[in-house]
C-alpha cells in the first residue's frame, strides 16, 4: 500500500471512532432518564462519595471552612425543624 | 468608598498568585483533595521514578490546560467533555513518544502508568473545574501550582518508601547523566549491614506510608478548621440572634426575654419562630462546653 | 504472562489464568490499578456490588472489543502509537452505547448500575487493562483471561472492603483518620493477606 494511502486510511479510522464517540455522547445525554429513576439523577451521598470531578459544587473538597460550617449549620436547622414537625404531630395525635 | 478601591487594587495581582499557591500547599491535589492516588501508590518503589512521574504529570498538566483554556471559547457546550478528554490523550501520547526516546528507563519503569495519565482525576478535573473557566495565564499558573504540588507529594512518598524499604536511595539510574550513587541512610556503605524492611517495596508498605501521609495531614486540616468553623458559627448565631431580635420586637412581648438568655434548654412553644435556630444553638453549647 | 506453549489442555490454563489475575496479580492490592473508585466505595455493600458489577462489565467489553481493534486495524496500518487515543475513544463510546441501550430498554438494570456507567469511563482500571494487554505483547485467549480475571478480582475485593468498613464504622476511630487514610491501613491489610496465594499458580 502506498505511504499516503495509509496515511489517509490510518487519519479516518481515527476520524470514526471520533465521530462514533460524539454522536454516542450526544445520544446519551439527550436521551432522557427511565420513568420510575428521575430520583437517581439528584446528587446525593451514594453516589458522590467516589466521585472525583472538581466543578461539581457538592464536593466538599473546594468548600472553605466557613462555607462548610454554613452548610452543616443549615443542615441542623433542617433536622431540628423535621424533629419539631414530627413531635408535634405525635402531640397532636396523643 | 476608599476601603473598596483598596481591596480592589490588592486583589488584582494576587488573583495569579493564589491560584498558583493554592494548588501547592493548601489544595494540593493529592493530600487534599484525593485525587490520582493511582500512579502515587504504584510508582513510587524509588524516589527517582516518582520524580519522574511528577515531572511527566506537570508537563502534561501543563500542556493540555494551556491549549483547553484557549480554546474553551470556541468548543460547544455540549461537546465540552469528549474535546477535552481527545486533548489531554493527544498531549499524553506526546508524552509517551518524548519518554521513550529520551528517557527510556523511565518508560520501562513507569509502564501502564504512563498512558494512564489520560485518564488521571487530576488532569480531567482541573480541565473542567479550573480551565474551561479562566484566562490562559490564570490556567497556566493554576497547572504549574498542581504539578509542582503532585510532585512533591509523590517524591515524599517516594522517599519514604525507598529509605525505609530498600536502606539508601539511588540517583542516576533513571536520569543517567547523573553518575549512579547511592546515598546510604538504613544501610551501612560497605554493605555489611541493613536495617530497612523489604516491606515497605510491596504493595502493602506502600498503602500504609500514603495512609499514614494522609492521618498527618487531615489532622493538621482538622486542627485549622475547627478554630475557623468555631469562628464562623459564632458570628452566624451573632447575626441570626441580632436578626431575630429585630423582627420580633414588634411581636410577642415574652420574644425578648427569651432571646436575652440561649443557654436555657425550655421548648417555648409560643415563640415558634425563635424555635429553630435554638436546638443547633445549643448542640454549639453543649460542643464547646465539651471542648 | 503467556499459556501458549504449556503442556495443559487449553482450557485449564486458561482457568489457571483467571486464578492468577484474580488473586495473586490482584487488581486492586497488587496493580494498583481501580484505587480512585476504591477508596470512594463507603459501607454500602449493595451499591459497591453494583458498581463492582458495572465495572467488570466495562472491563470484559472494552478487551473484547479493542484487541482486535488494536491487531487488524492499527498493527497493519502502522499506527500503533494511536493506541492510548483509540482505546480512551473506543471505551468511552462503547460506555455511552451501553448507558444508551439501558436507559432506553431497561429501567431495572438502570437502577442497579447505570449511574456509574458514565463515572466508569475513567477508571483506571479499564484503561489499565486493556493497555497492558497490548502493551505485553498478549494473545487474544490471554488477553480475555486477563479481563475476566481482573474483573472478578475486582468484585470480590470492592465487596469484602464494603463488608470490612462496616465493621470498623462501628466503632471510634482517631479523628485524623477518619475517611480516607483508614481505608487504606484496611487496604493494606488486605493487601498483606493477599499476599498468601502467591505462589498458588505458576503459569510461565
Amino acid at each position: 500500500m502506498p505511504t499516503w494511502a495509509r496515511w489517509l486510511l490510518a487519519i479516518g479510522v481515527i476520524v470514526l471512532f471520533l465521530i462514533i464517540f460524539l454522536v454516542s455522547y450526544i445520544l446519551y445525554r439527550k436521551t432522557p432518564v427511565p420513568k420510575g429513576c428521575e430520583d437517581l439523577e439528584k446528587p446525593s451521598e451514594a453516589k458522590c462519595h467516589g466521585c472525583g470531578i472538581l466543578g461539581c459544587h457538592f464536593n466538599m473538597y473546594y468548600n472553605t471552612p466557613e462555607e462548610q460550617a454554613k452548610m452543616e449549620y443549615e443542615k441542623e436547622k433542617k433536622e431540628a425543624e423535621e424533629s419539631k414537625k414530627s413531635s408535634s404531630e405525635e402531640e397532636k395525635k396523643e | 468608598m476608599a476601603e473598596n478601591v483598596k481591596t480592589a487594587e490588592t486583589k488584582a495581582p494576587s488573583k495569579h498568585y493564589e491560584s498558583f499557591v493554592a494548588g501547592i500547599i493548601k489544595n494540593n491535589p493529592l493530600f487534599v483533595a484525593v485525587l490520582g492516588t493511582c500512579p502515587a501508590l504504584a510508582v513510587t518503589i524509588s524516589f527517582e521514578q516518582s520524580f519522574g512521574m511528577g515531572l511527566l504529570f506537570t508537563f502534561v498538566l501543563i500542556c493540555s490546560n494551556v491549549i483547553i483554556s484557549a480554546i474553551r471559547k470556541l468548543v460547544p457546550e455540549v461537546i465540552k467533555t469528549p474535546c477535552y478528554i481527545v486533548v489531554i490523550a493527544a498531549f499524553v501520547t506526546i508524552t509517551k513518544m518524548l519518554t521513550e526516546a529520551f528517557l527510556p528507563e523511565l518508560y520501562t519503569g513507569l509502564g501502564v502508568f504512563l498512558s494512564l495519565l489520560v485518564v488521571n482525576c487530576i488532569v480531567l478535573g482541573r480541565a473542567e473545574a479550573f480551565a474551561s473557566k479562566n484566562t490562559v495565564l490564570d490556567s497556566l499558573l493554576d497547572a504549574c501550582g498542581n504539578g509542582i504540588g503532585y510532585t512533591l507529594a509523590i517524591s515524599l512518598i517516594g522517599i519514604i518508601r525507598e529509605i525505609l524499604g530498600v536502606g539508601y536511595i539511588t540517583f542516576g539510574s533513571v536520569f543517567t547523566f547523573i553518575p549512579l550513587t547511592h546515598l546510604p541512610i538504613l544501610a551501612d556503605p560497605n554493605g555489611k549491614w541493613n536495617f530497612a524492611m523489604s516491606f515497605f517495596s510491596q504493595p502493602a508498605g506502600g498503602f500504609v506510608v500514603m495512609g499514614l501521609c494522609l492521618a498527618v495531614i487531615m489532622a493538621v486540616e482538622n486542627h485549622n478548621n475547627a478554630k475557623k468553623k468555631a469562628l464562623a458559627r459564632i458570628e452566624m448565631q451573632k447575626a441570626l440572634a441580632a436578626k431575630e431580635a429585630a423582627a420580633a420586637k414588634p411581636a410577642v412581648a415574652t420574644a425578648s426575654a427569651s432571646t436575652g438568655s440561649p443557654a436555657e434548654k425550655k421548648v417555648d412553644t409560643t415563640t415558634q419562630q425563635i424555635n429553630p435556630p435554638k436546638s443547633p444553638a445549643q448542640q454549639s453549647q453543649e460542643n464547646k462546653e465539651t471542648k | 504472562m503467556e499459556i501458549a506453549d504449556t503442556t495443559l489442555p487449553y482450557i485449564v490454563a486458561f482457568l489457571l489464568a483467571i486464578v492468577s489475575s484474580m488473586l495473586i496479580d490482584n487488581v486492586i492490592l497488587s496493580r494498583f490499578y481501580g484505587i480512585c473508585s476504591f477508596i470512594g466505595v463507603g459501607d454500602k455493600p449493595k451499591s459497591a456490588f453494583s458498581m463492582g458489577v458495572a465495572v467488570s462489565f466495562v472491563i470484559i467489553m472494552a478487551a473484547l472489543v479493542c484487541w482486535p481493534i488494536y491487531t487488524y486495524i492499527l498493527k497493519p496500518l502502522q499506527i500503533p502509537f494511536m493506541d492510548t487515543l483509540t482505546y480512551i475513544l473506543v471505551i468511552a463510546s462503547l460506555v455511552q452505547i451501553v448507558g444508551l441501550f439501558i436507559k432506553k430498554y431497561s429501567p431495572a438494570l438502570y437502577r442497579g448500575f447505570g449511574i456509574y456507567l458514565p463515572l466508569i469511563t475513567t477508571n483506571c482500571a479499564v484503561l489499565g487493562v486493556v493497555q497492558g494487554n497490548t502493551d505485553s505483547g498478549l494473545s487474544f485467549g490471554a488477553s480475555m483471561a486477563n479481563a475476566i480475571g481482573t474483573s472478578l478480582g475486582y468484585l470480590i475485593v470492592i465487596v469484602i472492603f464494603s463488608f470490612i468498613r462496616i465493621r470498623v464504622s462501628e466503632y471510634k476511630s482517631p479523628k485524623a483518620f477518619k475517611g480516607v487514610a483508614l481505608a487504606l491501613i484496611i487496604a493494606a491489610i488486605m493487601s498483606m493477606a493477599f499476599v498468601g496465594f502467591s505462589g498458588m499458580v505458576s503459569v510461565k
